[in-house]
């Protein structure tokens, strides 16, 4: 289904500097294996497995962007979106929202990302190139 | 009939008064004042006897004749009296006998909607059993939907990236069999994750209720999107899209995402059973009141026997030779046509005698012109005159 990472596209993803990322996710192998996808692509990956944690470690070190599940334990993806908003305001990182579910027929990506305040939303099974280049774009790689 | 009997009675005694006595008391008395002049002859007092008993019996019999008349009144009277009475007791029988059976009639009737009543209650808390439970069915649904999205898309998710990226080679090197297998599980884990997510969007589609917002979108916009999402499919190089005329790229109101979906699972499934060398077309035209996308191929797509099962739920796929797997699913045609009917269109198959089995989507035309943006949707407050969709059950 998903064009496998070319080398072209990793190359493209590389950042100069290594750009911080935190992945928030309560599904401890998928966090795994974004970190280890991300890592492979050059950038600092922190790995928090629900969103409390994930507030914690935004609180010691503001990350360039978070990679925030929805459905998690204790706090929700949008929870965790709108505390951080919240407190950080304009300091708040770019957030992408992953998620297996969607309440519509379809996911509007859009309608969601707009309600949310994230900066874009992604479905589970997520592509693997599309997630990088949301990365890429987000980050003004 | 008392107060009649008093004055007859009071009638009665002054006629005789005056008819008898008194005319006999009047001779009586002149009598006597002839005495006082000069003492009477025999033969006067006889004539005066005469005179006084005839006025006599002239007044008893006057009197006798109206107490007769009276009596045959009274008489006459009296009958009817009686007659009357006798008439209003059967009336008034009859009237009881009616009165009793309208009574036992309501009694009756009172006694069986009471039972009615009964009945109505008993049924009435079957149904709101029943609804309780058709309430928890349908959380029971939405939490299947919700658990089959997360706890089955998320593993899945986990493991096509890890194969996708031991064979990216991340983990290191693969030799050519470790290639092959790693191949075979993601394009298998590929396959999977497109059942399950039709699955997903086939429940959803007959359960939900509430309709999601409509648009106008332009056919266009679906049509490319689809075809781009095939590119990818190892007989891509066949399809031939007919290029519409931009007079018949009509504009639908619905879901863009659920018509491109539509298009694209018609696409696979005629594209993944094409005959090698043969084509798979597209034909979009608009006719009427409506907008035609005929897609077909020459293949095995669909068993010219079995066309009328087309669209029922999971069909059994004849797999072509030669084709990897992974493109589209089982499911493709049935969610394509629940999408249609989802859009108030129809979608039916046709028997060529070529062997080509296409399938005709008919979609009703938007009622409202459709200024097109980027090709697709406009923005839901263009305020459709169409009415909303139902969701097929």
């Amino acid at each position: 289904m998903n064009p496998p990472m070319t080398a072209a596209s990793t190359a493209a993803t590389q950042p100069t500097a290594p750009r911080r990322i935190l992945i928030v996710d309560d599904d401890r192998d998928l966090a795994e294996m974004i970190s280890m996808r991300l890592t492979a692509s050059g950038f600092d990956v922190d790995i928090a497995n629900d969103g409390m944690m994930g507030i914690a470690k935004v609180k010691e070190r503001i990350p360039d962007l978070i990679v925030l599940d929805v459905m998690m334990p204790k706090m929700d993806g949008f929870e965790v979106c709108a505390a951080l908003k919240e407190k950080l305001g304009a300091r708040c990182p770019k957030i992408i929202l992953l998620s297996a579910v969607t309440a519509g027929l379809t996911a509007n990506a859009e309608q969601i990302q707009q309600q949310s305040g994230a900066d874009a939303f992604l479905t589970k099974p997520y592509n693997p190139p599309i997630l990088l280049a949301k990365i890429t774009d987000l980050l003004d790689l | 009939m008392v107060t009649i009997t008093r004055k007859l009675g009071v009638q009665l005694f002054l006629v005789v008064t005056l008819s008898g006595i008194i005319p006999t008391l009047v001779t009586v008395y002149i009598c006597l004042q002839f005495a006082q002049v000069r003492p009477l002859t025999p033969w006067e007092m006889i004539i005066l006897g005469f005179i006084a008993t005839g006025l006599f019996a002239t007044g008893a019999a006057q009197a006798i004749y109206l107490v007769r008349h009276i009596n045959n009144l009274l008489t006459k009277a009296n009958a009817a009296t009686q007659l009357g009475a006798s008439r209003s007791g059967d009336q008034l029988k009859q009237l009881d006998s009616a009165l009793d059976e309208m009574t036992a009639d309501l009694r009756d009737k009172v006694r069986q909607l009471e039972a009615r009543n009964e009945q109505l209650r008993t049924t009435n808390s079957q149904l709101e059993i029943t609804n309780q439970n058709f309430q928890k069915l349908d959380s029971f649904k939405s939490d299947f939907i919700r658990f089959a999205s997360h706890e089955f898309r998320t593993p899945l998710t986990t493991i096509r990236e890890s194969v996708s990226m031991l064979s990216e080679g991340l983990a290191g090197p693969l030799n050519e069999k470790q290639t092959k297998f790693t191949d075979i599980a993601k394009r298998n884990t590929d396959r999977l994750i497109e059942v399950v997510t039709s699955l997903i969007l086939l429940t959803k589609m007959r359960t939900q209720i509430k309709p999601e917002e409509q648009s106008i979108v332009s056919i266009k916009g679906p049509l490319e999107d689809a075809i781009k999402r095939v590119q990818t499919h190892p007989n891509f190089a066949v399809l031939n899209v007919t290029e519409p005329d931009p007079s018949q790229l009509a504009s639908v109101l619905g879901d863009r995402n659920l018509l491109t979906i539509a298009i694209q699972n018609l696409l696979n499934d005629a594209l993944t059973h094409a005959y090698p060398e043969t084509q798979a077309t597209v034909v979009l035209a608009a006719e009427g009141n409506s907008l035609t996308l005929t897609v077909g191929s020459r293949g095995s797509r669909i068993v010219q026997g079995k066309i009328g099962k087309a669209f029922d739920g999971l069909r059994r796929e004849i797999t072509p030779q030669n084709l990897p797997s992974g493109h589209g699913s089982i499911l493709d045609l049935t969610i394509a046509s629940e999408i249609v009917k989802w859009h108030r269109g129809t979608l039916e198959v046709d028997a060529l005698s070529n062997g080509e089995t296409p399938v005709i989507v008919r979609l009703p035309k938007a009622t409202t012109p459709s200024p097109v943006k980027n090709g697709g949707a406009e923005s839901a407050s263009s305020k459709p005159q169409q009415p909303q969709p139902a969701l097929v059950q």
